[in-house]
């Protein structure tokens, strides 16, 4: 998965505003106050005891101009923080990371040491290193820090930090955050922009209550500010989607602007905009495949008649014999790499593996086409923003009988038909032949499509059970066991943790017999269950709910929603046999639930000689919403209660 | 201990007589064959992964006014699968500013064709801690190809203890390790784990060579619960001698200890008194009677006032005035505050300084300064340790690896002429079980007619057993609070739900001492499970879900490490409501442990059951951090006597 260019919340740290005649203002009321209520250190360190720092001033103020060259757009930042904690050194490092579609300027920053008498000494920093900085995401990208220290801090010290980026792109105006993962004192975004120039302005998770927003027209220069004080830090929850889903920001695309020869000038309007560009990258790539590779298409061809077959054997050939390698670096970080390269370097990213799963597809004469998406970190449609801050990934779209398949060929492991679980309900960009597109939504693969089910039929003897099993797994758990599979380093303890049900005494028989076809895998598998069955005084107590799923996953003062991987469906039906001479007493009561995202159930049947245990879990939705945590810690309680249920089997007196 | 300790001797001692010759044997002459041999052996090509040739050399020579270092490394590498691609397809050089003098990289395809490394798609940048590095992608791997790349860089030379790990997680064949040094720079090297030792080549006249020839070198096999580094393949070297001005046994621990002894020394001026006197104050030793407890009140005020950070030596992060002013100060300026303010109370200390052993074990016959990487201080009076650097630890309570290893103890002595520091090499014991207790009491009052029971919980752990929840606690956010404080039993009863929970001494103050102690209760929902004629007791699984070794390897070569030696006491108390009756309970009778008299692993369940009372006693211990591989198995059967328990049950029936 790659990330284009975009800057994400963590960059929150560094992307502070300035202002320079406020900065002169604050600095001089600033030697022992803060904020507009006269804050001392003392209040805010009895204030978060335990916060590292606090924001005083966050601020983004946008300014966008016309000159005779053409649009202008650049972005002044202000940043300054107290530091609270004994700590505050390891805020020394200070960084400004930027790509080559922005350029950085007019850096200041200062650390104020605080005196013995409530005031600072201010230290100035002189030195300043511009560097290449390695992707933290990718394997190459064009990344550049500016890095430099803050010398000698400590409890009670400040660090500010102001400079100007300038967009050298319009594409890429980024969105302003009105919440950082500090409480911040005062979080300002403003916008300066002509009349003559179009700016389309969203908010995005904004409590209009909480913020102050003013419009102004002076000049011929329309000022926007949004202004919030005293702002809550954001805090994460594990498994949480990504912040961007809830953290109040704004965003801003620039649709067009007139020249000062009053020469209207589009550049966003719409998606149409946003493909056109694109577009035009793609005209770029050189489309001509190896003759080597053509063999390849060619003895596909020949192996298989049916075109589907044929799909999933190229989508197949590309997964298997280029490895993903993501690199992100300027314009190249939007044009694919030329398929020719790709299948001679064996390596490429999603653009360079997903056009040249295309145009070996369209070669062999299928309908397919490069594609645009965001994964689902990014909560955006292409009709709210039209920026490449809307995608942020690339795939082959491929139509067969009026049906789009969505491939990534970045993923190794998934069957085909499946998109890669993170753009599961995105909104995919299509591009179609002479210049046009499509938007279509990726499905959610239904829990069906999933599954794990597991087929046993259990012997007891004395404390021991003996299990002959099929276990199949389809889909995204197919995915999941070749995943595991392929990487475990020894064979024994893979099969011996993912066969593991009953307790941990669990052992395989023998060597599984795995049978791994696309989206399905089956393994079969004889084992024994040492001291899970209760053998006591002629009667067996055994639960035969092995495998208790979800029993310990209740949530406490949940605040955010839980993102899951995929749906999914987990299926296991254990016949276990009456030994001979044994009856079976009464059987559990059979239990069933179903709520807005999941269903479950258990029963019980006495067959000839043998009690047959049916249980199936489903869950229904990718994201399980905060107001429905209390229906989800019901279920699993509902869950684990059902879990107590033991069968107990009593030898027939004679 | 860093490096910064060393430096000063350096300048002294080699550039006086830098001016020599660089004739002679030259590492940037090394060049690889032009054309690559194709991998014809079939032992070979039926690997997933084998390194084929291996070739290290390292030059120190003197350049301008200085010492250079260089390092070469030629590896040839089978691919034999679709894992092993991923793992040589993208390479990473770290170098120095200038970059590599030379990097070159070659794919052999099966077909016989080769693709060589393009300059132009050598990427260069730094990582977040500022280390540069070059790096690129490997056009044309296949399973089949035989990847070789060749870098050669200028390091920083290091004088005083170098380590080289030559075996791998695939097998080496082919391995060569050289090492040239000016004619008047001796060192000394030493093999380990299976490695040739060098051997010292007379061919090159004014230069030093010491050389390893390896024809085969085994694939590493890592082994559950033991140490990896440690037991690897690797080579030692250090300065031994400088011919040019006699110096002798540079890199020895007496060196060592006298260097940074002086480094340590502090000037108490009355600034500096003023200080300490106002620390002794406040952190309450006065009010202790015990030597050892004084010590951990001062050590418990400094680590929660002061902090160590990862600096340069700057003098607001080395001197103690300044120290003492702004509260931080990096590892060096620690020990002086420490090893200064302990003197100025008048308890008797001695700076400790050994090695990490899970990594590179210590060997009191191969001096040099990698075994003095870590630091300690060690009261002899108190016959204790503590980890002054080591912010989250306190008295005693340190990284187990640190212990049961020997280590150079610094002190200081005056033979005339001022103090001067002098080392002895000396062990430092585990920490006895006593010290690492835990003890967990349930009580546990069943239901009748089906009803469901209540559980009591009471768990007091001391020492490790608290892990750093005590010393973390402060830096936990508010919000996060109760979530750490569940945490610190949520592990034990993950589907439980706590009705109470009340939790005592969250504070380092007082830790070790102080047991972290945590109560709760909860309605029994999970423990026992209805059968259609009796109720079945999971009494196995109320101690918690214990760590098993039921699928094990089927040779065992390594050490089993088992971090500290930890003592569990659980007492279980079931009350079982009148006209009922526990069955089963003989079966919770159990005893395994090792074979000595006072058993070094211990796991001992033994019960009464009287008036309606179930009374359940188990004892758990583990003496030693370390067990040799030939105790694996009883080590094992200990393990996983625990994980037995979990299985035991009871039937609840009435009478």
């Amino acid at each position: 998965m790659e990330n284009k260019h975009t800057q994400n919340i963590g960059l929150m740290a560094n992307s502070t505003a300035l202002n320079r005649l406020i900065l002169a203002i604050a600095l001089f009321f600033t030697a022992n106050t803060f904020g507009q209520e006269g804050r001392t250190y003392a209040w805010y360190a009895e204030h978060f005891p335990k916060a590292h720092a606090v924001k005083l001033i966050d601020e983004t103020n946008i300014v966008v101009s016309v000159d005779d060259e053409g649009l202008k757009i650049s972005r002044n930042l202000r940043d300054e923080k107290l530091l609270l904690s004994n700590t505050a050194n390891g805020f020394k490092d200070g960084e400004i990371t930027y790509s080559s579609f922005f350029a950085v300027r007019d850096i200041e920053a200062n650390a104020y040491l605080p005196k013995e008498n409530g005031s600072f000494t201010r230290k100035k920093i002189k030195d300043f290193r511009t560097e290449k900085v390695m992707s933290d995401h990718a394997f190459h990208d064009d990344n550049m820090a500016v890095r430099f220290q803050y010398p000698d801090l400590r409890e009670g010290s400040k660090i500010e930090l102001r400079y100007t980026e300038d967009i050298l792109n319009p594409f890429f105006l980024p969105p302003a955050y009105l919440q950082d993962v500090y409480f911040a004192e005062k979080i300002k975004v403003t916008l300066e922009v002509p009349t003559n120039v179009r700016v389309k302005i969203d908010l995005h998770h904004v409590d209009l209550a909480n913020v102050r927003y003013t419009r102004e027209e002076r000049k011929g220069v329309i000022f926007h500010a949004w202004e919030l004080d005293s702002v809550a830090q954001f805090e994460s929850e594990g498994g949480a989607p990504d912040p961007k889903y809830f953290v109040p920001h704004v965003t801003f695309i620039v649709e067009g602007y007139a020249t000062n020869q009053g020469q209207e000038v589009p550049v966003l309007r719409s998606v149409a905009d946003l493909y056109a560009w694109y577009a035009t990258l793609l005209d770029s790539v050189d489309h001509a495949l190896s003759p080597t590779i053509i063999e390849t298409i060619d003895s596909i061809k020949t192996v298989h008649t049916d075109e589907l077959q044929r799909a999933k054997a190229l989508f197949n050939w590309v997964r298997a014999s280029i490895k993903y390698i993501a690199v992100e670096d300027g314009l190249g970080g939007f044009i694919p790499d030329n398929p020719a390269n790709v299948t001679h370097k064996r390596f490429g990213d999603c653009k360079g593996m997903s056009c040249l799963l295309a145009t070996m597809m369209r070669h062999a004469g299928m309908d397919a086409r490069e594609c645009w998406i965001g994964t689902r970190d990014i909560p955006y449609s292409y009709a709210e923003i039209y920026t490449p801050f809307v995608d942020n990934h690339m795939i082959t779209a491929y139509r067969y009988d009026n049906r789009w398949y969505f491939l990534d060929p970045t993923d190794e492991y998934v069957p085909f038909g499946f998109p890669s679980a993170f753009i599961q309900g995105k909104e995919a960009l299509i591009g179609l032949p002479n210049k046009t597109f499509t938007l279509e939504h990726v499905p959610k693969m239904a829990a069906e499509a999933n599954v794990v089910a597991v087929f046993d039929t259990l012997t007891l003897l004395d404390h021991t059970i003996s299990g002959k099993a099929i276990m199949t797994n389809t889909g995204y758990s197919a995915a999941r066991f070749k995943r595991l599979y392929r990487n475990a380093q020894k064979k024994d303890r893979f099969f011996k943790y993912f066969l593991e049900s009953g307790n941990d005494k669990f052992s395989v028989d023998g060597e599984p017999v795995v049978n791994m076809r696309d989206t399905i895998i089956e393994v079969k598998y004889a084992y024994s269950l040492p001291d899970y069955s209760k053998n006591f005084d002629g009667r067996y107590f055994i639960n035969l709910n092995t495998d208790r799923i979800l029993s310990d996953d209740t949530f406490e003062d949940r605040k955010l929603p839980i993102e899951r991987d995929h749906q999914q469906t987990y299926r296991f039906t254990h016949t276990l046999m009456v030994p001979e001479g044994y009856e079976v007493l009464a059987l559990p009561e059979n239990f069933s639930l179903q709520n807005a995202f999941a269903n479950a159930s258990i029963t019980y049947t006495q067959k000839k000689g043998a009690v047959v245990y049916a249980f199936k879990l489903q869950l229904t939705e990718l994201m399980i919403a905060p107001e429905n945590m209390n229906d989800w810690n019901a279920m699993v309680k509902a869950l684990r209660k059902a879990y107590r249920n033991n069968v107990e089997l009593k030898k027939i007196t004679q | 201990m860093k490096q910064t300790l060393f430096i000063a001797m350096l300048c002294g001692s080699m550039l006086a007589f830098a001016q020599q010759t660089t004739d002679g044997w030259d590492i940037e002459a090394y060049t690889w064959a032009e054309k690559p041999e194709p991998e014809t052996r079939e032992w070979v090509k039926s690997q997933e992964e084998a390194v084929i040739k291996s070739t290290t050399l390292l030059q120190y020579r003197y350049e301008d006014e200085d010492v250079a270092f260089y390092e070469l490394s030629h590896r040839r590498i089978w691919i034999g699968n679709e894992k092993t691609i991923e793992s040589y397809n993208k390479l990473y050089v770290p170098v120095m500013e200038d970059g590599a003098l030379r990097i070159q990289a070659r794919v052999l395809q099966p077909n016989g064709a080769v693709i060589n490394l393009d300059e132009e798609d050598i990427q260069e940048g730094k990582d977040e801690d500022d280390n540069t590095y070059q790096y690129f992608a490997l056009d044309g791997i296949q399973v089949g190809s035989v990847v070789e790349y060749l870098f050669l860089t200028k390091g920083m030379p290091s004088f005083y203890g170098s380590r080289y790990t030559l075996q791998r997680d695939a097998p080496v064949y082919d391995l060569t390790f050289e090492l040239v040094t000016p004619g008047n720079l001796l060192f000394k090297t030493k093999s380990y784990n299976g490695l040739r030792q060098a051997v010292y080549d007379t061919i090159l006249e004014e230069q030093n060579r010491f050389f390893i020839h390896q024809d085969t070198l085994p694939k590493f096999e890592a082994q559950p619960q033991a140490y990896e580094r440690a037991h690897m393949a690797y080579v030692l070297f250090a300065l031994d001698r400088n011919l040019y001005n006699g110096l002798r046994d540079m890199s020895s621990f007496g060196n060592a200890a006298s260097r940074i002894y002086n480094n340590l020394l502090v000037d108490v001026n009355s600034k500096v008194e003023k200080g300490f006197k106002r620390i002794l104050a406040e952190s309450g030793m006065e009010d202790e009677s015990e030597l050892e407890r004084k010590i951990a009140a001062i050590e418990g005020y400094l680590k929660e006032e002061f902090f160590v950070q990862n600096a340069a030596s700057t003098a607001a992060m080395v001197d103690v005035e300044q120290i003492l002013k702004n509260k931080v100060m990096n590892e060096i300026g620690c020990l002086r505050l420490y090893t200064s303010l302990f003197t100025y109370a008048g308890i008797e200390n001695e700076l400790v300084l050994t090695t990490d052993r899970s990594s590179t074990p210590f060997d009191p016959d191969f001096e040099n300064n990698l075994f003095l990487r870590e630091d300690l201080i060690y009261f002899p009076e108190a016959k204790v340790f503590i980890a002054p650097t080591k912010q989250l630890s306190r008295m005693g309570c340190f990284d187990p690896d640190l212990r049961h290893t020997q280590a150079l103890f610094v002190s200081g002595i005056d033979l005339g002429e001022g103090m001067q520091g002098i080392g002895e090499v000396k062990y430092i014991p585990p920490q006895v079980i006593e010290e690492n207790k835990s003890e967990l009491t349930v009580n546990w009052v069943l239901g009748a007619d089906g009803d469901l029971g209540n559980i009591a919980v009471e768990r007091k752990t001391y020492g490790q057993q608290s892990g750093t929840n005590q010393t973390v606690a402060p830096y936990v956010q508010e919000e996060k609070m109760d979530e750490f404080k569940k945490g610190v039993l949520k592990w034990m009863y993950p589907e439980v739900e706590f009705e109470e929970y009340e939790i005592e001494n969250l504070a380092p103050k007082g830790f070790p001492y102080v047991p972290l102690v945590v109560r709760t209760h909860f309605t029994d929902e999970v423990y026992t499970e209805p059968g259609a004629t009796s109720t079945v007791i999971k009494v196995g699984d109320i101690i918690g879900p214990q760590a098993e070794m039921y699928l094990t390897d089927s040779v065992r070569t390594l050490p089993v490490n088992h971090g500290f030696p930890r003592w569990y006491h659980r007492e279980i108390i079931i009350t079982v409501p009148d006209g009922y009756v526990l069955k089963n309970t003989e079966s919770l009778t159990m005893q395994v442990r090792s074979e000595e008299e006072d058993p070094t692993m211990n796991f001992t369940c033994n019960y009464t059951y009287s008036n309606n009372v179930l009374h359940i006693v188990i004892d758990e211990w583990y003496k030693e951090g370390e067990y040799p591989a030939s105790q694996f198995e009883t080590y094992r059967a200990v393990i996983n006597a625990a994980a037995d328990f979990n299985k035991k049950y009871l039937l609840l029936e009435a009478l």
